[in-house]
Formats: structure tokens, sequence, C-alpha cells
């Protein structure tokens, strides 16, 4: 066990263990953007900001991703800690007005008005639905592209994610909740004329895919592609073949 | 043929000995880039047909860059016997004048920029002495310690740019090179090479200053069966060419360098990491390999030794931020080039997740004589806290741009004055901007700050890559900071919000200002977004971009309070 103090507070943990964990074990609450508990950290979005003093020598670090140790102390409410956070939101406000978590996130600290010029982006590019896809999924279907100011969340080269495995994990992981998704009952080919009929399919716009529904590999059944939800929150590794094999069979 | 012990690496001494100082006489011809681009090419050619026509028995060879770059091309001749003369700004019509006094064994006064009767062997500390006896037409030339220039300098880093012919390895044997490496593997142990860098105190040349010894020692413990070494070529700073003088004046001190670095911390590869497209330093640096491994320099078993070292060239990204450590191995891993998190440091888990230690060039090429001349010697060079020379690029509205190798403690205004020749004509001095576009202004009335990482950190700049950017009272410090600001929000990766969003929104905040419809607030809020960046951010580049908004809100506030309260621009530079 690991002994530091979080605001004052004594606590004891486990090794391995981040400040973030730690913290909210102690139900001493540090908002986050970019955090999962079954992904590893981004340290994205810096809202999770605290400040570390260990060995005499105090230094600012992202709790996500900063590991507990030995005789730490952790403050998470300084003066200037709230600062950075606020500024972070306001930035964020400006950006994604028009995002629920962002609007909620601002009411919550007090900012009422941004002052900057207002943009209206619906991602906040935080990066967990190209994480979650990379990482847990395995289909490394997303990615960023661009960079600085100019950076975005698409399917490779701004075509069609043709990995994209339509299991919505992206759209689960979401805390902008701008991955939209559509189950349709018949896709068909695109070319005019003769329509060939494809069967039902899922689209996920944000990606320019529409994924067609499979065989089961083991009761030949056609099966929408299945949600690895439950193995990410229980933060378990997917089963082998999970993709090719429906609900009932797996 | 391999050289397999010091007797062996004596007799390439001896041949290199014999291609600097031959029985004829040798002129030498700087042929970087910027050289070339003076039409130094013509010049050579025009000098080997003049000699040859005249009968002269003769050797044209390129050599590096000596760094007075307002004199390219820049010509060398030396004559057995006599004094080396360095000539500037050599153009072809002057070439047969120039010739006609070598066939003479005389020098040309009026092209003649100074001379050299000894020059000190900066790995062994030996002088050599061109002439025992300075003839009566060389004396009027001044010697290069007279000369303006170098009165300031002290080459450790440069030592032999513009000396040797950089495509020659003996050339490099010649002035003491591959001697540290010999006396690391054959006297000394890895432990003892890293106490001697330890107690050298070299500090990172890349920008940080964190102490080069320490992170070695880091690594060499680390648990990791596989280490890597890296060499830090990215240079991404606008307008500097550091790391291209280095690489094209000597390519063999990074290797040497690389090697001991290897053998102190225990790694059997090593990464050198360039900018991509950057063809010339390509060319040396590959010849340069290929050289040392025909020589047994890399290889198996360096030097009859146990130890075995391999350099890969890597072309980079290209992108600023792909110098940042992290960035820089994801790059070399063959993924996008962005920074990660490291609460972990590289020393410990970098590459391939293998303990990796990541240097500048200059701090590589530094190693080999402090590994032959011990830490003493070098300990007495630069400041209490900073040790040793800075390689510093000096370009803005000075009279002479150029590339030159101070020691720590020397003054800015001693580099603007002696190096730069002072400020152009008719103006003054306003800000100073030290380590490129990360680094803060500095003011006038701090010209005297001594080059010191320390003290320039304190003064809310950085040392940086050594990058000096002069700026005169015509410069409008809002302009500046919006300019470079603009430089980093491209080059930000844009991976954390901050930085993302801060650079964007301080941009915005400039471009209004010097439109003319600043508010009173911005200034608060600039300060803000500054405070919250430099802390919050992912990597260095978003900690250190508001360095420069942050300087000039200290220093030229009443600047930025006469753009939005009386509208104008002071300096007439922003058009509103
Ligand atoms: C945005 C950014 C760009 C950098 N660019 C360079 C570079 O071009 N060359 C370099 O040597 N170091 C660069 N650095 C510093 C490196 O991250 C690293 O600290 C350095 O190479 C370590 O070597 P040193 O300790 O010998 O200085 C950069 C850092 C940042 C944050
Ligand atoms: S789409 Fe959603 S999950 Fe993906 S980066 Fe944007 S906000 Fe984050
Ligand atoms: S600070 Fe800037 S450059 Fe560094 S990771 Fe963040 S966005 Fe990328
Ligand atoms: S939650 Fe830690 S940086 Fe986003």
């Amino acid at each position: 066990m690991i002994k530091l103090t979080i605001d004052g507070k004594k606590i004891q943990t486990g090794k391995n263990t981040t400040i973030l964990m730690a913290a909210r074990e102690n139900r001493i609450k540090i908002p986050t953007l970019c955090h999962h508990d079954g992904l590893s950290p981004l340290a994205n979005c810096r809202l999770c900001v605290v400040e570390v003093t260990e060995k005499g020598r105090t230094k600012v670090v992202t709790s996500c991703n900063y590991k507990v140790a030995e005789g730490m102390s952790v403050e998470t409410k300084t003066e200037n800690i709230i600062a950075m956070r606020k500024m972070i939101v306001e930035l964020l406000a400006s950006r994604s007005p028009n995002v629920k978590l962002v609007r909620e996130l601002a009411d919550e600290m007090g900012i009422k008005d941004t002052r900057f010029v207002l943009e209206n982006e619906k991602c906040i590019l935080c990066g967990l639905c190209v994480h979650v896809c990379s990482e847990f999924i395995g289909a490394r279907a997303i990615t960023f592209s661009g960079h600085g100011s100019e950076k975005i969340v698409s399917a490779p080269l701004g075509s069609s994610a043709k990995d994209c495995l339509g299991c919505g994990a992206c759209v689960e992981v979401c805390p902008a909740q701008c991955i939209t998704m559509k189950d349709i009952e018949e896709a068909r080919t695109y070319s005019s004329g003769d329509h060939e009929h494809l069967g039902p399919a899922r689209l996920i716009h944000n990606w320019n895919v529409r994924v067609l529904w499979k065989k089961c590999r083991v009761c030949g059944n056609m099966f929408p592609p299945p949600s690895p939800m439950k193995y990410l929150k229980e933060e378990k590794p997917l089963p082998k073949q999970f993709f090719e094999t429906c609900e009932k069979c797996q | 043929m391999k050289v397999k012990s010091i007797r062996d690496l004596n007799k390439l001494k001896s041949e290199g000995e014999k291609l600097l100082r031959p029985k004829n006489i040798r002129v030498q011809v700087g042929t970087t880039p910027y050289a070339l681009s003076r039409k130094a090419r013509d010049v050579i050619e025009k000098l080997k047909k003049e000699l040859d026509q005249q009968n002269i028995d003769a050797t044209v060879v390129r050599v590096g860059c000596v760094g007075i770059c307002y004199e390219e091309p820049v010509v060398e001749v030396i004559i057995p016997g006599k004094p080396k003369v360095t000539y500037g700004s050599i153009t072809v019509d002057k070439v047969p004048s120039l010739v006609k006094a070598i066939s003479k064994g005389k020098a040309v006064k009026k092209y003649a920029l100074y001379r050299t009767d000894q020059e000190e062997i900066i790995c062994s500390g030996k002088t050599f002495s061109y002439a025992s006896r300075v003839p009566s037409d060389y004396k009027k030339i001044p010697l290069a310690c007279e000369f303006k220039f170098f009165q300031p300098q002290v080459r450790i880093a440069l030592r032999n740019a513009g000396i040797i012919n950089p495509d020659s390895i003996e050339e490099y044997v010649a002035r003491g090179g591959y001697s540290a490496l010999s006396k690391a593997l054959t006297k000394m142990t890895p432990e003892k090479v890293i106490d001697v860098v330890i107690k050298a105190d070299v500090r990172g040349r890349g920008g940080g200053g964190f102490p080069a010894g320490l992170k070695w020692k880091t690594c060499r413990e680390a648990k990791g069966k596989e280490k890597y070494v890296l060499c830090n070529c990215s240079e991404g700073d606008p307008g500097i060419g550091m790391h291209k003088t280095l690489i094209e004046s000597d390519p063999h001190s990074i290797l040497e360098g690389l090697i001991i670095g290897g053998y102190a911390i225990g790694a059997m590869e090593g990464y050198i990491y360039l900018h991509y497209g950057y063809a010339s330093g390509k060319e040396k640096l590959l010849k340069a390999i290929d050289q040392a491994n025909e020589y047994g320099l890399l290889g198996k078993n360096i030097l009859g030794s146990d130890f075995s070292f391999s350099i890969i060239l890597k072309e980079g990204a290209g992108a600023y931020v792909c110098g940042e450590s992290t960035a820089l191995m994801a790059t070399l891993e063959g993924r996008s080039g962005e920074p990660r998190p490291k609460y972990i440091h590289t020393a410990e888990k970098g590459l391939w997740d293998c303990p990796t230690n990541l240097n500048n060039v200059e701090t590589w090429c530094n190693i080999p004589p402090i590994i032959s001349r011990g830490a003493g010697w070098y300990g007495k060079i630069g400041t209490k806290s900073s040790k040793g020379t800075k390689v510093i690029s000096l370009t803005g509205n000075v009279n002479r741009s150029c590339l030159a190798e101070v020691p720590m403690g020397t003054t800015m205004k001693e580099v603007i004055n002696k190096l730069g020749g002072g400020i152009v004509k008719g103006t003054k001095l306003k800000a100073i901007g030290v380590g490129g576009p990360p680094a803060g202004l500095l003011p006038a009335s701090l010209a005297d700050l001594p080059i010191d990482f320390d003290e320039l950190v304190k003064a809310g700049s950085l040392l940086g890559s050594g990058g000096m950017i002069v700026m005169n009272d015509k410069t409008c410090v809002v302009d500046m900071a919006r300019f470079f600001i603009k430089f980093l929000e491209e080059e930000s990766c844009g991976r954390c919000f901050p930085c993302r969003e801060g650079i964007k929104r301080m941009r915005e905040i400039l471009d209004g200002l010097s439109a003319g419809i600043g508010k009173d607030e911005d200034i608060d809020l600039l300060q803000e977004i500054v405070d919250c960046l430099s802390e919050a951010s992912l990597c260095d580049l978003g900690k250190s971009a508001p360095n420069v908004v942050r300087s000039t809100l200290r220093y030229f506030r009443e600047e930025y309070k006469i753009h939005i309260q009386q509208q104008v621009c002071p300096s007439k530079r922003c058009t509103m």
C-alpha cells in the first residue's frame, strides 16, 4: 500500500494507481474529459491537472496519468489549478458552445460568457474515439489528421473508414455525443438504374461508412455488429472472433 | 584498412596530417549551401584552372564553414612554412590576382581577413605552428585573434569547422579525432566515462539545458537489454543553421560523440534523426558513417575492443514539433510525430519502450574533447552553472549575420557588437530574442546579460538552441509576438487542448491588437492564457509557446497599451 495525502486527507491506495483513481476512491472530484476507465490515459484535455509535491518539489501534472507515490502530497483545488481548468473550459466553450457536457462544465465553474470568438465545432478532439478503436477494438479504423488548430478526427485520408467494424464503441465513448450512427433495413448499391439489395446495415456518418450485417460463424444467421461495451466497462479483453459471432452464439 | 589499435589510429593520423599540411600548397574553400549560393563552386573551378595554368603545385580542398557567412566565399591558403591566410568575399575575378600572389609565395593584403600563425588542436591541447617566422608582407595582415569575429570565440563544437575536409576521416583523425574514443575504450570503464561527463557538467544544447551526465547515468542504470542513443538534428526553428554547420563541417565529431555515448550507456545502436529533405547533410553523414564502418570505428569490435556499435541515419517528418524528444521517438518508430505524456523518463522507457538517451548534435560534438582533455579543462570554460561554450546563430538587424561559438558567460552585447558588427546603422537595439520562437524577447536594457542557461530563464527567456534574433527600434514587439505565435500555432501538433486552442486565441487577440481593434481587457486575457498554457500543456512546445507573449507583456507593456488605447503602432509596423 502507498500512503499519500490528497487535499490534506490521508489516503492509502495500491501501487500503480493514478492520482485520479486514488482521488475517486476517496470521493474527491477531479474533472476529466478524455479519460475512460477501460482505456490507457490519453492526457489530452489537461482538465484533470493537480499540484503534486514530491521530495520538496511542487509541480503541475495531469492526475489521469500520474502515478501515486509514497509520501506524495496532492492538491486538487488550489487557486492556480482552478484558474487553469477555467481557462481550458473557457477555450473549449468557445470552440464547442453547443456541446452539452461542455456547457455543464462551464456552468459548474461559473463561466457565463466566453471572451473569445465563438465557433461551433461539435467535436472537442478529446481523442477517445480514435483511442478506443485502436487500443481496445484493434481496428484502427479512424485517425487524427492535420495538426494544430486544423486537427480533425476522420476516416484515414478523409475517405471511408474501410476497417470500421460498425461496433459503435466510438459512439459510446464520445463525451460530446457528436458521432452519429444509424441502422437501416435495406442497404443498396449506389449505382443508378438497377439497385442491388445488400440487406440490413449500419451507418456511421462521421467515418463515412456503411457496415453490412454479417453471417454468424456458428449459427449462420445474419446479425448486426455486436456492441463491445460490456467488455470495455468490465475492463475485460474482447473474446476471440467476437465480431464474427452473433450475440446468441457468443 | 581496419583500425584495431592505437598504432593503426596513429597511422591514419599521419596520413591525415599529410593532407592537412601537405608539402605542396593547400587552398581550401568553404562549401556550405550558403557559400555555394554565393558562387563558391565557380570560385573553386576558377582556382583550379588558374593554378593549373600557372603550373602551381597546389591542392584545392572543399571544407565546411568557418562561420563568417557575410564573407562567403571564404578561401584559405596554406603555403608550407608560411602563416595560413583567410580571404573573404572571393569572387571569380579576384582569383587571378590571388593565384598570382600564391605563385610568388605572397599574400594579398586587400582581400585578406586575417592570418593564422599557429592553431590549438582542441582535442589534444597541442599547438600546431604554420610558420616559425612570419614574412614581412604577412605581418600587415591581422592575426586571427585580432580579428573581431574571433576575439570572443572559443571553438570546441566547431573545432574543425572550416579547417578540415568533412569527407575525410583522415583529416578528422589528424586533428585529434577518434582519440577520445580510443581513450574511452582502452583506458576507461563506461562508468568512468559517465563520471567525466557528470563532472564536466555538460548541459544539453538542444534547449532544456538538462545535465547530460545525469541523463546518461539514468539510462545506463535503467533495466533493459537493448538501449539506444539518439542524436537530435531536427532543427525546425526557422532561419537557424547550427545543426547544418556542425553536420556539414565536421560529421565525424557527431559520430565519435555518439559512439562514446553508446559505450558509456551500454547501447549497441545509435540513431541520428535528421530533418526531412536535408539532402546535403544526409550525404555528408552517410559518407562519414560508411568511412567509420570501413575503418572499424563503427561495427563489430571497435578498435579491437569488445564493444560493438552501429549508427543508423533516419530522416524525420520535418515538423518543428518532431524535434521534441517523445515526438522524435514516435517518428523513429514509424508512428505519427506527436508528443506523448512522459512522466516516465525516456531514459528509462523511450524508443520501443527501451531505455533511450537523446542528446542534441551540439551536445554530442562536445563529448570527444571532454573525454580527451578531462572535466577539469572543460570546467574552466564558461560560468558556474553553465559550463563550456554555446554555438550561436546570429540574425536580425545586425550588420553581419553569422554563426559562432562563444564561452558561456559572454554577454549578448558582446555577441551583437563583436560577432554581429553592431546594430544596423542609424538604428538602436530594442529587443533580443534568444532561442527561437519559444524564447522570450528581452529588452535592450538587458543586453548585458550573459549567455547562460539560468540567467536567461530568470529574465524570462531561454537559451534554447542558441538562435539569436536582434531587433532594432523599427521593430514592433506586438507584431513580433504575433509572428512567433503564428509560427507556433501552425506547428502545434494540436493534441492537447490548452496548446491547440490557447495559441490560436492568443494569435486572434494579437491580430486584433495589430489591427487597431484591441480592448483594454485583452492584456489580462493574454496573461491568463499564458499562465494556463505554460503549466497545463502536454509538451514543451505548448509550455514554452507563451514565453514570447509573457516576456513582451513584462518588458514592453506600454507598447501593448499604445496599440490599444491610441490605436497606433509606434513602430509603424502594424497596419491599422
Ligand atoms: C517543440 C520542440 C522542438 C524541439 N526541437 C529540437 C531540435 O530541433 N533540436 C534539438 O536538439 N532539440 C529540440 N528540442 C529539445 C528536445 O526535446 C530534447 O530536449 C533535446 O534534443 C535533448 O538533448 P540535449 O539534452 O542534448 O539538449 C525540441 C523540443 C521541443 C519541445
Ligand atoms: S468525435 Fe467525440 S470521441 Fe472523437 S475526438 Fe471528437 S469528441 Fe472525442
Ligand atoms: S503542447 Fe502543443 S505540441 Fe505539445 S502535445 Fe500539446 S498540442 Fe501538441
Ligand atoms: S482526463 Fe487527464 S488529461 Fe484529460
